[in-house]
């Protein structure tokens, strides 16, 4: 288990645990259908500790680095 | 008439939908967040209402967008639940019909956007999805209205209609939605749906219930349920088992109607942002496309255009309505109402609709490409240090068409204090009616730099808004911190039609803002720079509009535009910004100078006229911007203070720069 | 001198009547010169503020 910014970019990783993401966030990432279970890439890390730029089943979505790092995976 | 609700996720085509089955035209992009309000159409077969809500992912709302779309649920019962399904995200999708089949209404899905599931490899069975879930699926493409006569075939079929299937739960969890179900009052709602949002933590729906069943009885209820639940599983709450079962039943459906031939995601897409939003060029691209709008706007197009415009109105078209008045016998009052008064006032303004309109076009692609998601997560990180997220920047950048909309918008964002902040700053941003003032001004005194200086007002007021967030965020408005989620949609290429359409209902707006209330205004502003403490046909330095710019014109003596013109045109740019030009449009043609642009030359210096345009830049939110604050804010407290502090920025600032610019040597 | 009155009269009723009517629209907190308001046929829907637990954990 590892946090999903240090998941080499462009190799997938499996949700593991979500619970320290703060509720807001993990709301929203549930409804756009990433939650414990689900499948994700990171693609992009922008500069100065900005957003990433995450893919799960085809979708894209921008979070920030720090929910990033508070969501863990287990690289596949 | 039956009544159709029209749901679906966030950016999966509903409101290009709604024009099509309706032939009106609402307000379409490419991004999460277009549609914040509902909007009630007819359909086109007349047999039903159309109502257009708020996209949303699931039913607990997080934002007071999602909320109009909750609320709308609870008080009223559709004949018929219209939901729209990105094929090409179907999973997620699916999670809303799930809960749309619960709320027990009869259910119609349209499948939007089969093409681009094809691309990606995803085949879907509309008849077996329909069997699976009790509900009718028409397969569309909204945007080329493919599929539409079918829906509207299927909706008017309202005999025939039966319940969707419903989600049968595991054993804890049924037995406590039948027990509360019980309980619920039939006058209350569908009450197995109200159960079960309830259990799932919606609170528009807890709200609800409150106030037909006692609350401490319903606290206590959701916690020995969740108790009873989670004790035969892993999950961290109720929300994510009720979700879980959700997600094990659409697993089971789409297993039965959905194949995959490859997976391969859009390259193109990919490949685009690995410029837009390159690590370090993302900002610098965003202002260059910035830059190149003015240009356009300025420079290639709009100016030259305008430029004719301006000829034509202040040449032949003047002349000519001054002989047929003449020929028609009209007194001086009327031909000077007519010529002085309208020709100058609402001419003056109307001259710069091709500018307008370009600046229009641009904002139309930017909302329509995806590019709006990229400008906001490129913006985040300086968002975040100004305590906002760059999902606010959306509205923001929405707000350089108008403000109105622009505050609309801010109802997408979760947070409440970064809501309000943003309804606050957004009037900071530089609408078209402010573009009206800039291209008179610098098409006098900055011939040979019009786009770069458009842009550093453009580029001001964006720093402003996040230095005073920063401030704001650290005194007024603290709190709870800040998040930013953002789905970053596929980029599309903009059809011509949606632009073109898309484009014209901006800019008309424009259009009939001059024909209607700035005719007014202009009518309103020549009777007062022609009447006077003396009478009627003053000389216009005896005129009530004289007396009006004194009063204010020594406040503005230290910013550099210490003139009475300048003052009478920023008291009645209140109203719009476009009467500035108008104003001073009307005052130089009573006073017989010779054209606006020469006279304005003569009043103004390059310095005074920048120093001038920073402050019709900040100075206050017009009035309809002010209007829509107080109703957004519910507050006549911050409505007064959105005026407030914008005022004295505007003064500081333009002294500030009128002051240095001065110590720099320019004049 | 009736073509004086009757224009006199058209110009300054409509300029009046424009004036009323966006002032009162802008009063009423419609959404008065808003680019979408044409063709908005409900105006702006009024919703509550959301109350919501901060962590339901």
């Amino acid at each position: 288990m590892m946090p999903l910014t240090q998941l080499q970019r462009g190799s997938r990783g499996k949700v593991t645990d979500m619970a320290s993401v703060s509720f807001m966030v993990r709301r929203r990432l549930s409804d756009l259908g990433v939650t414990e279970g689900s499948i994700v890439s990171v693609r992009k890390m922008l500069p100065f500790g900005g957003p990433c730029t995450i893919e799960s089943n085809g979708q894209w979505i921008a979070i920030r680095r720090k929910e990033a790092q508070a969501v863990r995976v287990l690289a596949l | 008439m039956i009544s159709v609700a029209l749901l679906g996720n966030p950016n999966t085509g509903k409101t290009s939908l709604f024009n099509a089955l309706t032939r009106s035209y609402e307000y379409v992009g490419n991004w999460a967040g277009v549609t914040v309000e509902k909007k009630v159409g007819v359909l086109l077969d007349k047999k039903g209402e159309l109502v257009d809500l708020p996209g949303v992912y699931s039913l607990s709302p997080l934002s007071r967008d999602e909320a109009v779309t909750s609320e709308y649920l609870l008080q009223t019962a559709p004949d018929v639940v219209l939901n729209v399904v990105d094929a090409s995200q179907i999973e997620r999708n699916l999670h809303l019909t799930l809960q749309l089949a619960d709320y027990g209404r009869p259910l119609v899905v349209a499948l939007n956007m089969t093409d681009v599931a094809e691309g990606r490899g995803v085949q879907i069975d509309p008849a077996e999805l329909a069997r699976q879930l009790g509900a009718a699926v028409i397969p569309v493409v909204a945007r080329t209205e493919k599929g539409c006569r079918e829906l509207l075939r299927e909706i008017a079929r309202t005999g025939e209609r039966t319940v969707p299937v419903r989600t049968a739960y595991a054993a804890p969890l049924e037995e406590a939605i039948a027990e509360l179900e019980a309980r619920i009052p039939a006058d209350a709602g569908p009450g197995r749906w109200l159960a079960l949002q309830f259990l799932e933590g919606n609170e528009a729906v807890v709200q609800r219930l409150r106030k037909v069943l006692p609350a401490a009885w319903l606290d206590a209820f959701f916690r020995s349920t969740e108790a009873a639940v989670l004790a035969r599983t892993e999950c961290r709450d109720l929300q994510q088992y009720i979700r879980q079962q959700r997600s094990d039943r659409i697993a089971n459906i789409l297993s039965a109607c959905c194949r995959r031939v490859s997976s391969s995601s859009s390259t193109f897409s990919e490949k685009l942002d690995a410029i837009v939003t390159h690590k370090w060029l993302g900002i610098p691209i965003f202002l260059l496309f910035m830059f190149l709008t003015f240009k356009l706007t300025f420079d290639w197009f709009g100016t030259p255009i305008s430029d004719r415009l301006d000829a034509l109105l202040s040449g032949p078209v003047s002349d000519g309505l001054q002989r047929l008045l003449q020929q028609l016998g009209a007194a001086d009052f009327i031909q000077a109402v007519i010529l002085n008064g309208i020709v100058a006032g609402v001419g003056g303004v109307l001259v710069f609709v091709p500018q307008i309109f370009m600046l229009f076009l641009i904002i139309s692609f930017i909302e329509d490409s995806g590019y709006m998601a990229r400008i906001a997560t490129v913006m985040d990180k300086l968002m975040e240090g100004a305590g906002l997220n760059g999902k606010t920047f959306i509205p923001m950048i929405i707000g350089f068409g108008c403000n109105v909309p622009g505050i609309m918008a801010a109802r997408t964002i979760e947070q409440p204090r970064e809501r309000l902040l943003t309804i606050l700053l957004t009037p900071l941003m530089s609408c078209s009616a402010r573009l009206s003032v800039y291209s008179l001004f610098v098409g006098v005194f900055f011939q040979s730099h019009k786009a770069i200086i458009v842009l550093s007002l453009y580029v001001l007021g964006v720093v402003v808004a996040l230095t005073l967030a920063k401030l704001f965020s650290c005194t007024l408005a603290r709190g709870e911190e800040t998040i930013f989620v953002v789905e970053l949609p596929p980029y599309r290429f903009p059809q011509w039609k949606t632009l073109a359409r898309s484009t014209w209902e901006k800019g008309k707006g424009f259009v009939r803002k001059a024909g209607t209330f700035i005719f007014g205004g202009s009518v309103l502003i020549w009777l007062l720079s022609y009447t006077g403490f003396r009478g009627w046909n003053v000389p216009i330095d005896h005129s009530f509009m004289r007396s009006i710019g004194d009063l204010i014109a020594p406040l503005l003596q230290p910013l550099g535009f210490g003139n009475w013109q300048a003052g009478a045109a920023l008291i009645t740019g209140f109203l719009a910004k476009e009467v500035v030009v108008s104003t001073m449009g009307i005052i130089y043609a009573t006073s017989g100078d010779a054209g606006l642009q020469q006279a304005l030359g003569t009043y103004f210096s390059p310095l005074q006229a920048y120093s001038f345009m920073v402050f019709i830049l900040l100075y206050v939110p017009c009035l309809a911007t002010v209007g829509v604050i107080r109703k957004e804010t519910n507050s006549a407290k911050w409505t007064w203070f959105s005026v407030g502090y914008a005022l004295i920025v505007a003064y500081l600032l333009s002294i500030l720069i009128y002051r240095i610019g001065l110590l720099l040597g320019f004049h | 001198m009736a073509f004086n009155i009757v224009v006199g009269l058209l110009i300054f009723g409509y300029a009046g009547w424009t004036l009323v009517r966006y002032i009162r629209k802008t009063r009423q907190g419609k959404c008065a010169a808003c680019s979408l308001s044409e063709t908005c046929q409900t105006g702006c829907s009024s919703v509550g503020p959301i109350k919501r637990q901060t962590d339901s954990r």
